[in-house]
């Protein structure tokens, strides 16, 4: 299956504004977002140590944003859209 | 008004359009970029959940202090020292309510919402706000 990623700001800059990964069936966004890091070789941007996403990401499915637990186990579906940020500074 | 907009915004005319007769109050934020050693601040928001993030924002701040108006226009792109970045008003029957929904709101933009800084410097160069 396909899933889209979209960064913005400072992760935008490292990863990329938009970007199509395909994936297996089973994936989650957690599985997205380390092949992410293979790929881009930046895996300490959205990972503690070796697996933990940072809890200071913000990571959004479909438009709902997801906790770390969420993110971890929700099953993707094809054509999910995924978007990644790093903490927000507006205002 | 609810809005994420390049362009500059006319807080008079702003303030004229969300006034009514039960208002006592109304309670104007309005953030600019200050000259920090810098040339501007280039801002990005993921407009679509930013919108979705003030819209909610903006209803809690109602409920909870009982505003009759409210209005969010944030803007993004570059936007040089001395310009307006944020323009909040809070339409209350007194100026307590008022103050509270108004910094409220800011509070809560600050926590969550989607839109991120850039200071560009005199020399060229820019950092992104951690």
């Amino acid at each position: 299956m396909k899933i889209t990623i979209r960064s913005f700001a400072r992760f935008r800059e490292i990863f990329g504004e938009e970007q199509t990964i395909e994936t297996t069936d089973d994936a989650t966004a957690k599985t997205i977002l380390s092949a992410l890091c293979e790929s881009k070789g930046c895996r300490e941007t959205l990972f503690a140590g070796d697996s933990t996403l940072h809890p200071h990401i913000t990571v959004i499915l479909n438009g709902r944003r997801l906790s770390v637990k969420e993110a971890e186990e929700t099953a993707l579906a094809d054509g999910d859209a995924l978007v990644v940020y790093p903490p927000v500074s507006g205002g | 008004m609810i809005s994420i907009q390049k362009e500059d915004i006319d807080i008079g005319a702003l303030i004229q359009q969300s006034r009514d007769s039960r208002m006592g109050a109304q309670v104007v934020f309005v953030g600019t970029v200050r000259d920090d050693g810098i040339e501007a601040i280039e801002f990005e928001a993921d407009r679509t959940i930013a919108l979705a993030d003030l819209t909610t924002i903006a209803a809690e701040a109602t409920e909870k202090y009982g505003l009759f108006s409210v209005d969010i226009i944030h803007r993004d792109g570059i936007l040089p020292t001395g310009e307006t970045i944020l323009v909040i008003i809070a339409g209350a029957g007194h100026r307590e309510e008022g103050f509270a929904g108004c910094r409220y709101i800011i509070e809560e933009i600050k926590k969550y919402v989607p839109i991120w800084k850039k200071d560009i410097t005199t020399a060229g160069d820019s950092r992104w706000h951690d």
